[in-house]
């Protein structure tokens, strides 16, 4: 039995090291468009009306009409930009914002609660029955409003580049 | 007389330190603002409309709504809060009423949250006059 677990192991990341090896996520983020290598580029990279947007790691911002575009990496997470995520794009946040803090806050006293409650049980063996909910319902709060202000901040990066790839900057 | 000299003492005061006041909003601009092409520096209001190659702001101090062709922009100032928009959801925001007053001011106690919902508005009101100002002007 013990020779069939350390089988299992062995395969396994045999076949995460073939996986690893093939793949290009040990890379920094790159396109290749037109034969030309862009490389160490900065995210978002996301794509809106067939024109492909990249920030390079020197903050400039190219554009390239997507029928040129050969390979995105996969550590590009690229995104592909539809009519109806053209509207939210310049959508006021502020209370997003708020929410998502207060909803993070809350997740993250109730999964503090419960890890309390867990340790008191753990010390007392009279009460041998403990409910995860608490800290399920936490992480349930904390994980969505994680996700919704990662989305904000990545709707103003690509606002910002849409606007500097017209050619205007910005100064501090 | 001692008053007259008291009260042009004061003004003498005043108009130095008005004037160094002026320097200072020359030199330093307030943010966000608007760098133009032709080197002027515009203190505007949040947030700046960029709609068809064309954008929209307020100047802070005058109240006034411009309309400036982007060839005609150099820069933005960071944290100025520039939207770009579709022409679809800048005419949709600009002929919709703006509502949302009465329930952001009823939950500005105990939560805070009209506060936020205040900022929100406030904002697209703006949005709502930069298109109006695109149609009828001022």
């Amino acid at each position: 039995m013990q020779l069939m677990k350390l089988l299992i192991i062995v395969l396994f990341l045999s076949i995460m090291d073939s996986i690893s090896a093939q793949s290009d996520w040990r890379y920094k983020p790159y396109v290749v468009v037109n034969d030309t290598l862009y490389e160490n580029l900065k995210h978002p990279v996301f794509i809106m009306d067939s024109v492909l947007y990249i920030r390079t790691a020197e903050g400039n911002v190219l554009t390239f009409p997507s029928r040129d575009v050969d390979y995105i990496s996969k550590r590009c997470f690229y995104d592909r930009i539809t009519p109806q995520e053209k509207n939210r794009l310049s959508r006021s946040v502020a209370t997003g914002y708020y929410l998502n803090a207060v909803s993070f806050i809350g997740g993250s006293l109730l999964v503090r609660e419960n890890i309390m409650t867990y340790h008191n049980y753990a010390k007392n063996l009279m009460l041998n029955y403990y409910s995860p909910l608490g800290a399920i319902f936490g992480v349930g709060f904390i994980v969505p409003s994680v996700i919704a202000t990662y989305n904000f901040i990545q709707r103003r990066r690509q606002t910002k580049m849409i606007i500097e790839s017209k050619g205007i900057r910005f100064v501090k | 007389m001692k008053k007259i000299t008291l009260l042009f003492f004061l003004l003498s005061v005043y108009s130095f330190f008005s004037s160094a006041q002026v320097a200072e909003v020359a030199e330093n601009p307030q943010k966000p603002y608007v760098l133009l092409k032709d080197g002027s520096i515009v203190s505007v209001l949040k947030p700046i409309v960029v709609c068809d190659s064309v954008c929209y702001y307020v100047n802070r101090y005058s109240k006034t709504t411009y309309r400036k062709p982007l060839r005609e922009v150099e820069a933005f100032s960071n944290r100025s809060d520039v939207r770009w928009m579709t022409k679809q959801e800048f005419s949709s925001i600009g002929t919709s009423p703006v509502r949302g007053y009465f329930l952001s001011i009823i939950t500005i106690y105990p939560s805070g949250l009209g506060i936020f919902m205040l900022i929100d508005i406030s904002k697209r009101r703006r949005i709502h006059n930069y298109f109006q100002y695109s149609i009828y002007g001022n």
